[in-house]
C-alpha cells in the first residue's frame, strides 16, 4: 500500500496514531492526515504496511475455538475456596486469640505499674539550706588562687 | 415494553455489583454465581496466555480462589470482570515466569517444507479450505510464540480475546497511549518474523 520495506520503525511520535489508523478508530480527516504523512515518510509507510497486514493474520485467532471450562469447573473452584477457608480459618482464629491475650496482658501490666507508682510515698521537697549544702559538698573550691593553677599545670611536671 | 440494550447492560452491571457486595459479605452462593458467569472468559484467557497448556484450567481455578480471598479489597470502582481479568493475566504471567521456559504447544521450529506450505497458503486469498485455515492459524500461533512474552500477551488480549485498548490498559496498568504504541510495535515485529520465516534468505543476504 505505502511501501515495501518491512521491519522499519515508524516515527515514535506517530505510533499510537498509526495503531488507531489500522484499527479504524480515526475520523476521515484524521485518517487522511495519517495517509498524507505516510506518503512523505518511508519509515511510517513501511511500518504501516507491516502492521496493517497483521490485522487479518491475527484475526484468525478469533476463528479458533476458545477453550471451554470442564463441566465441574465451578464445583472445583468452590471446593478449593472452602478448602482454603478450612486451612486459614483456624489460623486466623488463633491469631485473633493471640492478639486479644497480648492486649489483655499489656493492659494488666500497665494497670499494675500505675498502681505500684501510686503506692510509693512522694519524698518531701528539700529545704533551700539543704540544697545549698549539697551544692557546696559536691563542688569543692580550691583554698587559694595558686592551688587552682597548680592543679591545672601539675600534669606537666613529669616531663 | 422492551428495554434498550443500554438499559439491559446497566441492569446487568447493577446485578453484578449486588452479587459482588453479597460475596464480599461472605455469601458463597453469590460468589458461585460470579464464577459461573466469568468461568468461560477466564479459562479462555488462561488457555490462550498459557498457549493451550493442560494447566490452564488449574491456573483459572487459582484465579477464582485468589479473587475470592481478595474480594474485600475490591472497591467496586471498576468493573468486576476487569478486576478479575487483571488477576488472571497476573496469575498467567507468574505461572509463565515460574516455568521459565515458554510452554509452547507449537514449539517445534518450522521446516523448509512447512514454510513453503505456509507461503503457499498465505499467498492464496479466501481460505475456504479449513485445513489451510488451520495451518495458517498454527503459523500465527508459532509467530506469536517467537515474540517477547509481554508483546505476545498484549496481542493475544487484543486479537484473540477482543479486549479494547481501555480494557488492556486497565488490566496491564498501562497508559492507553503506551498500549497503542506497544501493540503497533508488536505487530511490526510479528510481521517481520513472518516475512523472515517465509523468505529465510532475505535477512541473511542483508547481514552478509
Amino acid at each position: 500500500m505505502f511501501g515495501k520495506r518491512i521491519g522499519a520503525t515508524a516515527c515514535p511520535a506517530r505510533e499510537a496514531r498509526l495503531e488507531d489508523y489500522i484499527e479504524r478508530r480515526l475520523s476521515a480527516d484524521e485518517a487522511a492526515e495519517v495517509e498524507t504523512h505516510a506518503r512523505s515518510c518511508a519509515r511510517c509507510a513501511a511500518a504501516l504496511d507491516a502492521a496493517g497486514a497483521s490485522v487479518p493474520l491475527l484475526g484468525m485467532l478469533r476463528a479458533r475455538p476458545q477453550a471451554q471450562p470442564s463441566p465441574y469447573f465451578v464445583a472445583r473452584v468452590m471446593a478449593a475456596v472452602r478448602g482454603e477457608q478450612d486451612v486459614w480459618k483456624p489460623v486466623e482464629r488463633a491469631a485473633w486469640r493471640l492478639c486479644w491475650v497480648a492486649t489483655a496482658v499489656v493492659l494488666i501490666l500497665a494497670a499494675f505499674l500505675l498502681h505500684l507508682q501510686r503506692l510509693q510515698p512522694i519524698p518531701p521537697a528539700p529545704e533551700q539550706s539543704q540544697v545549698q549544702a549539697l551544692v557546696s559538698v559536691s563542688a569543692p573550691q580550691p583554698a587559694y588562687q595558686d592551688d587552682s593553677y597548680l592543679l591545672v599545670s601539675s600534669g606537666d611536671h613529669g616531663r | 415494553m422492551t428495554r434498550s440494550a443500554g438499559e439491559g447492560q446497566r441492569s446487568e452491571v447493577a446485578d453484578e455489583r449486588q452479587l459482588v457486595r453479597r460475596a464480599q459479605s461472605g455469601d458463597e452462593a453469590a460468589y458461585e454465581e460470579l464464577v459461573r458467569t466469568h468461568q468461560h472468559r477466564v479459562v479462555a484467557i488462561a488457555s490462550r496466555l498459557l498457549r493451550g497448556s493442560q494447566e490452564a484450567e488449574d491456573v483459572a481455578q487459582q484465579v477464582f480462589v485468589k479473587a475470592y480471598f481478595s474480594l474485600r479489597s475490591f472497591d467496586l470502582r471498576s468493573k468486576f470482570s476487569t478486576w478479575l481479568y487483571k488477576i488472571a493475566v497476573n496469575e498467567c504471567w507468574n505461572h509463565l515466569r515460574k516455568k521459565k521456559a515458554r510452554p509452547l504447544v507449537y514449539e517445534a521450529d518450522l521446516s523448509e517444507e512447512q514454510s513453503e506450505r505456509y507461503q503457499g497458503a498465505a499467498q492464496r486469498s479466501g481460505m475456504v479450505d479449513p485445513e489451510e485455515a488451520a495451518r495458517q492459524q498454527d503459523l500465527v500461533e508459532w509467530l506469536l510464540g517467537q515474540l517477547d512474552p509481554k508483546d505476545r500477551m498484549m496481542l493475544e488480549l487484543k486479537e484473540a480475546q477482543g479486549f479494547s485498548i481501555d480494557e488492556i490498559s486497565e488490566v496491564l496498568e498501562l497508559n492507553p497511549n503506551t498500549v497503542k504504541v506497544r501493540l503497533f510495535r508488536a505487530r511490526t515485529k510479528l510481521m517481520e518474523l513472518y516475512r523472515r520465516r517465509l523468505n529465510p534468505s532475505r535477512p541473511a543476504a542483508k547481514r552478509g
